[in-house]
């Protein structure tokens, strides 16, 4: 039990030198932020006139966060049905490079997977989901 | 002599003023620019420069997965500002980004495939006898297109028409945190010119990734001035319509190409 603790640990702070550039890039922008934040601070909400959000010179009618078009909300669910189907390419594209199976092995399984993405494509296409006007 | 002309707007951007919008969310406005900032800088570790550690092995899929996550900077930045321009701006910017994304990865897979592999170097250097751009020129194009509308650049950057939204998604930003979001921006701008001239073009030394590199970002900017802004419903058309079933075609197209070179 403690030896795996401890190899868990160990592999953590492994992880986190490797990703040394992540943690760089992180506190640089930190620090850059926080400085630039505090020095450029000019008023918080005291200020109304200069608080109140853009809209071409009007008196903010309402909030911004009002309900908007379905559209989004049909374009959004068909990206998740799409990109679960690329994502799932993915590892399987790896397996094919790490040469465990001939390219052409994989091609036949492959082949009909796309045909399927493809087919799911074009039942969206005649559905009319893609259409914007 | 212009040379000290960025030094000097950049301390100009990071001297300016900025402000807490009235009824916005404090925390995720703030927190807004320093995801974009965060996640478009972490995606240059992929590239196999010298002064890297390590070559990264996964580095096709670290770039799929950041861009990815990319924007979720422009939900937050441009939900939490309570502006209805941003808000706006967000809504085209989400639909347009996750529309281009299936296409970026199908086309992102036809070098990984003719590679075979998804580290950086090696598929540049398979890259040896023959440049991936010669190979399918409607790939490299297909590519193109699609990472200009995923780092939403002009002829594509409808998030922030000027015309219609003043400044899209960032419109209420200033000082630091539009700071932030631009640099953001250009850093992807950049890390796409590489990864294309990497991706399409073979190039190995780090001088000519960053020169062509360089020259592709700047094709970006000549394009922004050459040509006009798309319509929306074209751009989700040009997306879903063509360039999906064009990366779906581009795959199958370098599995055959892999099993008839007798590779597999």
């Amino acid at each position: 039990m403690n030896t795996v603790r401890i190899g868990f640990f160990v592999s953590v702070l492994l992880s986190m030198v490797f990703c040394w550039e992540l943690a760089g890039v992180g506190m640089m922008t930190c620090l850059l932020y926080c400085l630039s934040l505090v020095l450029g601070y000019r008023g918080g909400s005291q200020f109304r006139e200069k608080s109140s959000p853009y809209e071409c010179g009007f008196e903010p009618i309402g909030g911004a966060r009002s309900s908007f078009s379905l559209r989004f909300f049909l374009l959004a669910m068909v990206f998740m049905i799409f990109d679960v189907e690329v994502v799932l390419l993915f590892p399987a594209m790896a397996g094919m490079m790490m040469d465990f199976v001939p390219v052409s092995v994989y091609f036949q399984g492959f082949f009909f997977f796309l045909i399927l993405l493809l087919l799911g494509l074009w039942f969206e296409w005649s559905e009319g989901s893609l259409e914007w006007l | 002599m212009g040379l000290g002309q960025p030094i000097a707007d950049a301390f100009k951007l990071a001297s300016k003023g900025w402000i807490i919008p009235f009824r916005s969310n404090v925390m995720l406005y703030l927190f807004g620019p320093f995801i974009s900032f965060f996640i478009s800088f972490s995606m240059w570790y992929l590239l196999p420069f010298e002064s890297q550690v390590a070559s990264f092995k996964w580095a096709v899929i670290w770039f799929l997965c950041l861009s990815s996550v990319n924007v979720y900077g422009v939900i937050v930045s441009g939900w939490a500002s309570n502006s209805k321009y941003s808000m706006l701006g967000t809504m085209r910017g989400v639909a347009q980004v996750i529309s281009y994304e299936i296409s970026m990865g199908l086309l992102m897979l036809f070098p990984a495939v003719l590679g075979m592999s998804f580290e950086v170097y090696e598929i540049f250097s398979s890259q040896k006898w023959v440049w991936i751009a010669f190979v399918s020129y409607v790939a490299l194009v297909s590519w193109s297109i699609t990472m200009l509308a995923e780092v939403q650049r002009p002829p594509f950057d409808l998030a922030e028409g000027e015309s219609e939204l003043v400044s899209g998604y960032h419109v209420e930003y200033g000082g630091m945190g539009f700071t932030l979001l631009f640099l953001a921006e250009y850093g992807c701008l950049l890390l796409v010119g590489f990864m294309l001239v990497g991706l399409f073009f073979g190039a190995l030394e780090e001088f000519s990734v960053v020169f062509f590199g360089l020259m592709a970002a700047w094709c970006s900017v000549w394009l922004r001035a050459s040509v006009p802004r798309c319509r929306y419903d074209q751009l989700m058309m040009l997306s879903w319509k063509s360039l999906c079933p064009l990366g779906l075609g581009s795959v199958v197209l370098a599995m055959i190409m892999k099993i008839s070179a007798g590779l597999g």
